[in-house]
């Protein structure tokens, strides 16, 4: 399903270059469920952000099904990234000044989803993640986990199919990070492909697949 | 649904208000342009070329006994005031001037505070009410309505037999006024004739033009006053000229004006877009096109210009409303007639030309680099 071959990303140029990824390249199946470890610095969130057309890589190929990503007009991009992709961020992302029920919204808005159709998709996502009772608070109102459930509902409300989650572990304790665990292999199970990037090795031994990428370089499949 | 953007749009509304009263003032001058225009071509037509005038090149006399040292330098000048062209021309005659044998209808028309006084009429009076030359009293009745060039006047009274001084008002009508009797031919485009008197008077064929300005010459220096004499032709280049360039004037410094509204409506866009760099990557994460935050940016620029267009028509229809209820005037409806396509066009461009920077900005940068707080 996800292709790289040879990615490298560097930030800025000449003496100030900064290197991120090196030649890297690896494969993804449709339905995997992968950890990516590494140091802090180590090129996971650029990583990610190239897979989710958040980012261009400097040099080298991304192909999803077949498609050459890399070869796609910017706006060809933008809409690549709202047809397959849903993030999750360690720091939830979410507009704190809406409610939960207009963050999830926004996903379905951007897609033209009809507003009954959206009261429904909503609905159904907020029981599936248990937080049904929220739909009408404030962001600003929720505790971490709270605020995660509602990321991830936002991240799978357009039925997205590949799940991008940088860290979002990071911000809770670790009862309510492995609910968000159990959350994400849920949904790994009911078909998603989901990537997660996390510092805790006791998420990623829960993963079936492991990479590891160290100084931007990737040392274990 | 969600304006991203509350915080900011209560500023810009107040800005694009500001823009806006400019946009529709810039309408009005577009009025005035193309109204005054047809006005001279109408000047052009009833062109005489035997009609010379002697201009007043001063402004409003400061010193009180100008009148005096003016009436001095006419009878020594033996243009009797009053007496200038022979024919007499009833209101509402339809007269051709010009080879072409253009025709323009005569009326006499003109009211001002000041005209009273001098005509030593007393009372209240109204815009439309005309102060008839004493010439017509055999023809004109007190209190008649009179039709002319489309509009209704009203005979209020009619003026003294040596009437020669006619100011202008603030509010005058920017009709020529071609008063063919009592010694006066007033093209009473405000500002071009000054203030003051322009008297009119017919030159017979075998005149020495420049003994006469000669003489004028002189007398300006005895009386201290300053009239030229001039053809008509001359006097319509004035005309154009000074309505040109008073136009010009105006819509340069509006042009200004709503260049400064549409940088500061602009700078506003790009500081709710830095400050909300992060919100607008959020969007994109969640599935936002740069070309749906465009459409966010264009479609609430558009929203503030509408209501702020409609509050800026909806203030000057009060102002207006006054005014009217000031002057008792009637042409001061045509402001509504002309406030459509032309300013919608320009405020289509405004709303264009003040998004664009913004939406540059979102369209330069990948979400990834929006979402990282800058630092
Ligand atoms: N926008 C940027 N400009 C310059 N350098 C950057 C930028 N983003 C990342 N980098 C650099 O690229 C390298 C990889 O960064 P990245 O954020 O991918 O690391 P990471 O593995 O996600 O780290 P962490 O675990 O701390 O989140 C780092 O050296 C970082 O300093
Ligand atoms: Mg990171």
């Amino acid at each position: 399903m996800i292709k790289l071959e040879g990615i490298h990303k560097y930030y800025g140029a000449g003496e100030g270059r900064v290197k991120a990824l090196e030649n890297v390249s690896l494969e993804i199946e449709r339905g995997e469920l992968v950890a990516v470890i590494g140091m802090s610095g180590s090129g996971k969130t650029t990583l990610l952000n190239i897979l989710g057309c958040m980012d261009e890589p400097t040099e080298g190929k991304y192909y999803y099904d077949d498609v050459d990503v890399t070869e796609l007009t910017p706006h060809q991009k933008d809409m690549f990234r709202k047809k397959h992709i849903g993030f999750v961020f360690q720091d939830f992302a979410l507009l704190p000044q809406y409610t939960v029920y207009e963050n999830i919204e926004l996903p379905l808005i951007a897609s033209n989803v009809k507003r009954t159709e959206r009261k429904r998709l909503i609905t159904d996502i907020l029981r599936q993640l248990g937080i049904e009772d929220q739909r009408d608070k404030l962001i600003k109102k929720l505790s971490g986990g709270q605020k995660q459930r509602c990321a991830i509902a936002r991240a799978i409300v357009n039925g997205s199919e590949l799940l991008l989650a940088d860290e979002p572990t990071g911000a809770l304790d670790t009862k309510n990070g492995e609910k968000i665990m159990e959350i994400f292999k849920e949904l790994n199970s009911a078909g998603k492909t989901v990537i997660i990037i996390t510092h805790d090795m006791k998420v990623a031994g829960t993963c079936k697949r492991v990479i590891e990428i160290q100084d931007g370089s990737i040392k274990r499949f | 649904m969600l304006l991203l953007r509350s915080r900011t749009v209560i500023g810009l509304l107040g800005i694009a208000g500001v823009a806006c009263l400019l946009v529709c003032s810039f309408g009005e001058m577009y009025i005035e342009i193309t109204y005054r225009e047809k006005i001279i071509n109408e000047i052009i037509s009833v062109q005489h070329k035997d009609l010379f005038f002697v201009k007043q090149d001063y402004i409003s006399p400061d010193d009180e006994n100008i009148g005096e040292r003016e009436n001095a330098f006419f009878s020594e000048l033996s243009i009797e005031p009053g007496i200038i062209l022979s024919t007499l021309l009833k209101v509402n005659d339809r007269i051709a001037y010009g080879e072409d044998g253009k025709t323009v209808d005569v009326y006499s028309l003109y009211t001002d505070t000041e005209m009273l006084r001098i005509c030593g009429i007393k009372g209240e009076y109204k815009a439309g009410d005309v102060i008839v030359g004493s010439r017509l009293k055999g023809i004109l009745k007190e209190g008649e309505r009179i039709t002319s060039l489309g509009r209704e006047y009203t005979v209020v009274a009619f003026s003294d037999e040596n009437t020669k001084v006619v100011p202008t008002s603030i509010y005058s009508s920017p009709e020529v006024c071609f008063e063919i009797d009592n010694a006066l031919v007033i093209l009473n485009t405000d500002g071009v004739f000054g203030t003051g008197a322009d008297v009119y008077m017919e030159i017979t064929e075998d005149a020495d033009l420049s003994a006469i300005k000669a003489k004028i010459a002189e007398l300006n220096k005895k009386y201290n006053v300053g009239f030229t004499l001039q053809n008509i032709d001359d006097a319509l280049e004035i005309i154009r000229d000074n309505k040109m360039k008073s136009a010009n004037d105006k819509v340069v410094i509006v042009y200004f004006a709503v260049l400064m509204a549409v940088l500061s409506v602009a700078t506003m866009n790009m500081v709710d877009v830095l400050s909300n760099r992060r919100e607008y990557g959020i969007l994109c994460s969640c599935g936002y096109t740069k070309r749906d935050l465009s459409k966010i940016i264009i479609i609430e620029d558009c929203l503030i210009f509408v209501i702020a267009c409609f509050a800026a028509w909806t203030i000057r229809g009060v102002m207006l409303q006054y005014e009217k209820s000031v002057v008792k005037g009637m042409r001061l409806d045509i402001h509504y007639r002309y406030i459509h396509g032309y300013n919608m066009a320009f405020v289509i461009f405004c709303i264009f030309l003040s998004s664009i920077s913004a939406m540059l900005y979102l369209n330069r940068r990948s979400p990834s680099d929006l979402m990282r707080e800058m630092n």
